[in-house]
């Protein structure tokens, strides 16, 4: 009865550290690691103590991020070097000895090198075999080379240095990856003027973190230079994940983002600086006036012939609720959604998107929210992180953790949240890689930032089936009603496929059938309840043996497979919203039939109220009846609570085996 | 008779007036001018136009047109992908939008157009590039118009015309026209009926082919390959010329010959090379030998890595790049192992094919370049064929996506077809010996040894080979997901080194694998090998069914029960011989233990379309009985 569960499954994780203190060091420390030069130890290695099984293990991975203010012009400038050697530990891990790297057609990659280290030599990788493929139309590079002579016992390294103009958020530095890391570390230095925010994503405390300050020329005056020192050590690998954007969320990592500039003065004019981020106000006022954020919606003339077409939409309704959800029907059926998410919109104007009838995420909550202020409803927008864009963090106004825009509106004394871009969504029901917790509400007058939840519709569904024997057949009344995110996904099956090839897949293989007669109701009605009303011929519901009769009660929903097969997680399981499912059968016990044996009724509870199963028989008069229930409560299962969720699922699974037996009186 | 005539022409006088009125509007391709007999697709090709001219062997140019009303979100034709490399440049890309009336919804802007790298997830670099495009809009039905041009400076082959595009799509009006210039010549084949007009146009030869009102195609399972079911002309050239490389594509003796030369010389191994070829020989007898051992050195030393640049789709790089990098593509790790064995003195081929799960129609009549891979081939009264970007195959294992097809042997006289070996049901066997003992719970402890052949143990042996301890026991845990909750205690496969035998070994614990229920015990005899794939229902099914994959699993299981009870229904015996395959089960009780038998064995069939539904209760039946559960009763 599961069919959903595995679609949802997400894992999810951890802690974030903002405010570190560091240990003071007066000398600078030497690079953890020298081209080249490679203890013994490490070329004698057949395997990694902490992971046998490991394919590779990276021995060393060595960042330095440097902030640069240029004497001779007023560019600022990050400079990177990175240097990484990597040992191959078994004839799979050879296999993959390659390397893709991207970077902005304004970096520039200097001091490149590659090479492969056995005992027996050194193969360096030659220039003609490292290649720099353009990219999206030539805004990005990739830089790709494979390590020549690979083998067991292979170390391969590489390292360089990178130019680049991007200094308001330079690269973050991942301490993790999908094979084991041994060591490493990341520098980061600035100057005394610029101030950086620097955000840790970890799964462990630092095993070092030092600071160090030098005396150097910046911005044309002499200044001190601060070097922070991170260093994780041992550290296990990824586990592999195909949702990868997602798995970005759980790698340990260090992020960092411009803060301010205080320019010395002189040279500088006295006071002079430049704030980057400042408070959660401001970062609303920043995104209001940006062109293509608020202003969209601040200035008529950049959504007037939306307006315009909107116009009639509500004529004649004068409940303010309902005018609100006739022009979210509106915008949500005047748009094809590009499918992308992005916190501003990439047309020109809302104009140009409307009139081309596509547009991203914010594009098209943004036209409603035009719509519905032009209808004085109040209304805001909500800036959001999606599921796949990972975690808010609250502590710092950082922009960037946005990906999506969303609409609260008051209307009658009520709440909705709104978003509009596909046409199986309705008010209060957003689309669900938007349930990611909470979002932040765009309210200018407000000085304190102000956070939505975004909670999950109620999901649930019901299935009843009424069979009665009838000689060698068996008829079958099937109904089928959805709420929630279930009609959302059984509404887009049914309209994705034909329906009959519809209703083979909804009541699989396990048993012979025909269809009488199928009704289908509010396939077309989002926010509506679904229906499926089946009558159905089954020539095998029950399998006759000797003077036995024997039945499987769950019939076609029954689950084949268990949800989780695997005896161990190491990432949270989450099913994205809670949900109800409900099943009843009742049986007509055929004549001449006695019940024999059915199987046990039984309740299971998960902790703290956090889900639970009912399987209920009972046998009354001529008929044999059973209903059952399986419930979650929250969306989000750690993977301490892993153990109990599988048993849960276990013991459903087993339950949803058992037989009922009737024999002949 | 007449009456249908009137039918028609009303009909089409209907279709003329509707498309005037369009036109005189400013409106184009409104949905009321597709014939209904179209409408059930998910998008019609409204008008489809390729004009290739080719001016010499090594200049051409294109100009494609495609006009597609999109009737819902479950084709991929609202986008345009445009391939392009070194030779072949993207020239003036347009689109435009129009609503079902076929008004004028907006034109393409250029920024909306993106680039990127076509590069396969197995290639490191490659210089072919795409364009794409696509329009989106909210209300069906809608229709999309692209235009394009490319400007070739080589040429490699000439484009297809495949006018249908996939399964699902209608097709209203199409045309494909070559136009040949002094010098240059071309070839074609059809599968469906249709003929060239031929004319003469500014001292060039026209050849035009045009169809008009088909009807969509439903995908289907175990059918032929798409390349026979949907409409495709291939067209190919005689003389061609890419990279100042002159070749003749006319038959495949002379198109083997280019790829010869393309490739000659560079077989050379240096001198350290050859010693270390005739020290790896120096203790094998036979060429059998030879091969055995060079195979494994190849395999344990180079990787595959692909790089394709220029004409490198076609060229290998040369062994001492494989020596120096200890990795290549498919190409250049044939030509190294074809080299190797020179050394050794056994005389060995390239053979071009085309790897898929399908065998592609490759005809000895027409010749072009379907292929995708390369092979190795050693003649003699067993020939052997070396799969060099495999680290795990025994010498001599052709994979199931290399079995059952036609190559192409790259020969100092030319090229030359040859069969790669058909796989049959009986060389790719599954044999398990399957051990259970119950307690009173119900729990179980299973024990399975078993023992797979051919294509059947090829992912035993990638396993074998890449899968750590712990992935292959979580490969295990997934593949097992029918069976109750469960623990892995023991898993072992071992490999034979030169045949393609594989042993895989495992023990679990299973809890619940019976049911206890007051005083009956429920169990499924067929522990492990449960049958789930039962094909899809078709009602009207068109296309032959065809399966290429055959193999035979047998299971014997033994189930030692806990004292005491004795048997209420067990599965009865069953065996059913069909087309398609066998399956025979029998069970049996005795001292307390359940003896069950099963064989299962799909064969090589290719058969007329109304056998589908014997298929499909084939297998339907195979599954239930799979299924089936021995209940048995404690003696009281």
């Amino acid at each position: 009865m599961r069919k959903f569960l595995t679609n949802g499954l997400r894992l999810v994780l951890l802690f974030i550290f903002f405010q570190l203190t560091f240990t003071p060091i007066l000398e600078a420390q030497a690079p953890p690691l020298i081209w080249g030069i490679v203890p013994d130890d490490d070329l004698a290695m057949t395997s990694y103590t902490l992971d046998p099984d490991a394919d590779k293990v990276v021995l060393c991975s060595y960042g330095t991020t440097t902030l640069v203010k240029r004497e001779a012009s007023d560019d600022l400038e990050v400079v990177y070097t990175r240097h990484i050697r990597i040992k191959i530990l078994t004839e799979e891990g050879a296999k993959d000895a390659s390397v893709k790297m991207s970077y902005h057609k304004k970096e520039k990659i200097f001091k490149f090198e590659a090479q492969t280290i056995n005992p027996d030599g050194v193969s360096k990788v030659r220039k003609e075999d490292v290649f720099d493929e353009k990219q999206d139309g030539g805004r990005y590079y990739t830089r790709k080379f494979a390590f020549p002579d690979v083998r067991v016992g292979s170390i391969i390294e590489y390292k360089y240095s990178q130019n680049s103009p991007f200094v308001a958020i330079p690269d973050s530095w991942y301490f993790q990856s999908d094979i084991p890391v041994k060591w490493s570390e990341c520098r980061f230095t600035l100057p005394e003027h610029m101030e950086y925010v620097q955000v840790s994503r970890v799964t462990k405390p630092y095993d070092i973190k030092e600071v160090e300050s030098r005396n150097t020329r910046s911005f044309g005056v002499s200044a001190t230079e601060t070097t922070f020192r991170f260093v994780l050590k041992d550290l296990p690998a990824m586990e592999e994940e195909s949702f990868i954007t997602t798995m970005d969320d759980y790698r340990s990592r260090i992020q960092f983002q411009l803060a301010r500039i205080d320019y010395p003065s002189p040279p500088y004019s006295a006071g002079a600086k430049d704030e980057f981020m400042t408070d959660w106000a401001d970062l609303i006022r920043r995104w209001m006036k940006a062109e293509s954020g608020g202003r969209q919606i601040k200035y008529k003339a950049n959504h007037k012939k939306i307006l315009n077409a909107a116009k009639l939409v509500t004529a004649g309704i004068t409940d303010k609720e309902k005018q609100m959800e006739a022009l979210f029907n509106f915008i949500r059926d005047s748009y094809s959604w590009d499918g992308n998410f992005w916190r501003y919109m990439e047309e020109k104007n809302l104009n140009t998107a409307f009139e081309n009838k596509s547009g991203n995420g914010t594009a098209i909550n943004l036209s409603l929210l035009a719509c519905l202020q032009a209808a004085d409803i109040e209304v805001y927008p909500v800036l959001l992180s999606t599921r796949d864009n990972g975690k808010l963090q609250k502590i710092y106004p950082i922009i960037q953790q946005f990906d999506h825009i969303i609409l609260l509106a008051k209307v009658n004394g009520k709440e909705f949240l709104l978003d509009a871009i596909d046409k199986e969504l309705s008010p209060n029901m957003i689309h669900p890689q938007s349930l990611n917790k909470e979002g932040l509400l765009v309210d200018e007058d407000l000085k304190n930032p102000a956070w939505v939840t975004l909670p999950p519709q109620a999901s649930d569904e019901l299935v009843n089936i009424n069979l009665k024997l009838d000689g060698d057949e068996s008829e079958a009344e099937f109904t089928g009603v959805y709420n929630g995110y279930r009609a959302r996904y059984k509404r887009k099956s049914y309209k994705n496929e034909k329906e009959e090839d519809y209703i083979e897949n909804r009541l699989g293989n396990l048993y012979d059938f025909e269809v009488e007669d199928a009704e289908f109701q509010n396939a077309d009605k989002p926010g509506k309840r679904f229906v499926e009303k089946m009558t159905l011929t089954v020539t095998d519901a029950v399998d006759k043996s000797g003077d036995n009769i024997y039945i499987n009660p769950l019939l076609m929903e029954q689950t084949e497979e268990r949800v989780f097969s695997l005896k161990k997680r190491t990432y949270p399981v989450d099913i994205a919203y809670p949900y109800v499912e409900k099943y009843i059968l009742n049986f007509d016990i055929p004549e001449g039939y006695e019940v024999v044996s059915t199987p046990e009724s039984i309740k299971l509870k998960l902790p703290d109220g956090d889900g639970s199963y009912l399987y209920l028989v009972e046998v009354k008069d001529k008929r044999i009846q059973l209903r059952s229930e399986e419930r979650l409560n929250k969306p989000v299962f750690q993977p301490e609570e892993y153990d109990g969720l599988k048993e849960f699922f276990d013991k459903i699974f087993d339950k949803e085996g058992e037989q009922i037996v009737l024999k002949k009186m | 008779m007449k009456n249908i005539l009137n039918v028609i022409l009303i009909s089409l006088l209907a279709l003329l007036a509707s498309e005037a009125t369009a036109q005189k509007k400013g409106m184009a391709y409104p949905v009321a001018a597709i014939p209904a007999s179209l409408m059930e697709a998910d998008a019609i090709v409204r008008d489809y136009q390729i004009d290739y001219t080719v001016k010499s062997a090594s200049r051409a140019s294109m100009w494609e047109k495609r006009v597609i009303t999109i009737m819902n979100d479950q084709t991929y034709l609202n986008g345009l992908v445009i391939h392009y490399n070194s030779f072949c440049q993207v020239k003036a890309i347009t689109g435009k939008l129009y609503d079902a009336n076929g008004k004028l919804i907006r034109k393409i802007d250029k920024e909306e157009i993106k680039d990127y790298s076509a590069v396969s997830d197995f290639s490191i670099y490659e210089d072919s590039r795409v364009k794409f495009l696509e329009v989106n809009y909210p209300n069906y039905p809608y229709t999309v118009a692209f235009e394009y041009e490319l400007e070739y400076k080589g040429i490699r082959n000439y484009p297809d015309w495949s006018p249908q595009f996939d399964y699902g799509i209608a097709v209203q009006n199409s045309a494909y026209r070559i136009s040949l210039g002094k010098g240059v010549d071309m070839r074609h084949k059809a599968n469906f009926d249709t003929k060239p007009a031929k004319s003469e146009k500014d001292g060039m030869t026209v050849y035009e082919w045009t169809t008009r009102n088909l009807k969509p195609i439903k995908e289907e399972y175990y059918s032929p390959v798409d390349r026979e079911i949907l409409p495709l002309l291939r067209v190919a050239p005689t003389v061609f010329s890419v990279d100042d490389y002159e070749g003749d594509m006319s038959t495949w003796k002379s198109f083997g010959n280019f790829i010869y030369k393309l490739n000659k010389g560079q077989d050379v191994l240096s001198a350290t090379m050859k010693e270390k070829v005739q020290s790896l020989i120096a203790d094998a007898k036979t060429d059998e030998e030879k091969i055995a051992v060079l195979y494994q050195y190849l395999q344990k030393n180079t990787r595959y890595v692909s790089v394709q640049l220029g004409i490198g789709g076609w060229q290998s790089f040369d062994a001492k790049y494989v020596e120096r990098n200890k990795y290549g593509d498919c190409k250049a790790l044939t030509w190294f192992m074809k080299s190797m064995l020179q050394e050794a003195g056994v005389e060995a081929y390239p053979a071009l094919i085309a790897a898929s799960s399908k065998p592609e129609p490759i005809e000895a009549s027409y010749s072009d370049s379907r292929f995708n891979h390369v092979i190795l081939y050693v003649p003699g009264d067993e020939p052997t064929w070396l799969e060099c970007t495999s680290s795990y195959d025994p010498p001599g294992h052709v994979g199931r996506s290399l079995a059952n097809r036609k190559a192409l042997l790259i020969t100092p006289e030319g090229g030359q077809l040859i069969d790669t070996p058909k796989s049959e049901s009986g060389q790719n066997t599954g044999h398990a010996k399957i051990e259970v003992a119950l307690d009173e719970e119900g729990t179980a402890e299973v024990k399975v040894r078993s023992t797979k052949t051919g294509t059947s143990q090829e992912w035993h042996r990638y396993a074998g080979s890449s899968l750590s301890a712990k992935e292959l026991k979580e490969e295990l845990e997934e593949s097992l997901s029918e069976l109750p909750s469960l623990t892995v205690t023991h898993q072992e496969i071992k490999t034979d080194e030169t045949r393609p035998i594989s042993e895989y070994h495992y023990d679990l614990e299973v809890s619940k694998l019976a049911t206890i229920q007051g005083n009956r015990l429920f169990i499924r005899p067929n522990v492990i090998h449960q049958f789930t794939r039962v094909p899809d229902k078709e009602k009207e099914r068109k296309q032959r069914i065809i399966n290429q994959h055959p193999y035979t699993q047998k299971d014997e299981v033994e189930i030692a029960l806990p004292e005491g009870y004795a048997s209420e229904s067990i599965p009865e015996g069953v065996e059913i011989d069909t087309d398609f395959g066998r399956y025979k089960i029998s069970c049996e009780m005795k001292d307390n233990k359940l003896f069950y038998q099963r064989e299962f064995s799909v064969k090589n069939f290719d058969l007329p379309a109304n056998r589908y539904q014997d298929m499909y209760d084939f297998y339907k039946k195979v599954k239930k009985h799979d299924r089936v559960k021995a209940v048995l009763v404690k003696k009281t």
